[in-house]
């Protein structure tokens, strides 16, 4: 089988994450998710650039983010509470991004939550957001 | 379903069913009816949801109208009103209502009626998962 033809709905793009890299819990009543992967250069511009910047390949690095709404007690979901934990035990993280529907793609990798916030006003939703630091390498996968 | 609460919290409030002794109505009244009283309806509902779910906390917004013959009357009504409503947490006939606030407010005057209207609008944090 392949992935879908169809647009992806990002309802299904959902993040995981665990501290084992057996065990995955999805964070639960996300409202958005990113994923966002860069690729420094290194300057190579010369005298014979004519003008021009010139660039070599450089050091490759991937974040990944989040919000939801607050939710402290949700059975078989990882909980800002939860995020709140392991990112003030600095504790290795083993996050997946993308569809838990069979044959679509995935990026997987290791990484630590480098920032957590909630906010709450009056008479309306309390929210999280969080940041992720991959380190190494980012896998792309395929759901079986 | 937000028609239930609003029905059940003026019949079994006493200051309200007082004054109204259930004549609250969905979406219409009956012009000649017997006065004070009140129709209700729902203006809009915003689904407020996630990855997991297409609503956790449904947002109701309410138009209250009351129609009576005197304007202290329905000023009463109105304060009653926000004191029975707003910051109400309370499940009623499986209806969750996390809780209710007040938004607005509007006079009218019928004068070839020679009755008063007062419009209240009231937005319902309504719990869905």
């Amino acid at each position: 089988m392949a992935a879908s033809t169809s647009v992806m709905n990002s309802t299904d793009v959902v993040v995981r994450i665990g501290t084992d890299g057996a065990t995955y819990e999805t964070v639960g009543k996300m409202t958005n998710a990113s994923l966002s992967v860069t690729m420094a250069t290194r300057d190579a511009s010369t005298k014979d650039s004519a003008g021009w910047m010139e660039v070599l390949e450089g050091q490759k690095s991937w974040t990944l983010s989040g919000e939801g709404l607050v939710v402290y007690n949700n059975s078989g979901k990882a909980t800002p509470d939860d995020i709140y934990g392991h990112l003030s035990s600095r504790t290795v993280i083993y996050i997946e991004f993308g569809s838990e529907a069979t044959d679509e793609k995935y990026y997987s990798g290791t990484g630590y939550f480098t920032e957590f916030s909630t906010d709450a006003g009056v008479e309306d939703n309390s929210t999280f957001s969080f940041s992720f630091q991959g380190t190494s390498t980012l896998t792309q996968g395929t759901q079986s | 379903m937000i028609g239930k609460v609003i029905k059940y919290k003026f019949d079994n409030t006493s200051s309200l069913n007082d004054v109204f002794a259930g004549r609250v109505y969905p979406l219409v009244g009956a012009q000649s009816g017997e006065r004070p009283f009140c129709v209700y309806d729902t203006t809009s509902i915003r689904p407020e949801g996630s990855k997991d779910a297409d609503s956790h906390i449904d947002i109701v917004n309410v138009e209250l109208n009351l129609v009576g013959d005197t304007y202290s009357q329905l000023q009463t009504a109105v304060e009653d009103i926000r004191t029975t409503f707003v910051r109400m947490k309370e499940t009623i006939e499986s209806v969750n209502v996390q809780s209710c606030g007040f938004d607005n407010l509007t006079e009218v005057f019928n004068v070839d009626e020679e009755t008063y209207a007062v419009s209240v609008d009231l937005v319902f944090r309504i719990v869905k998962s």
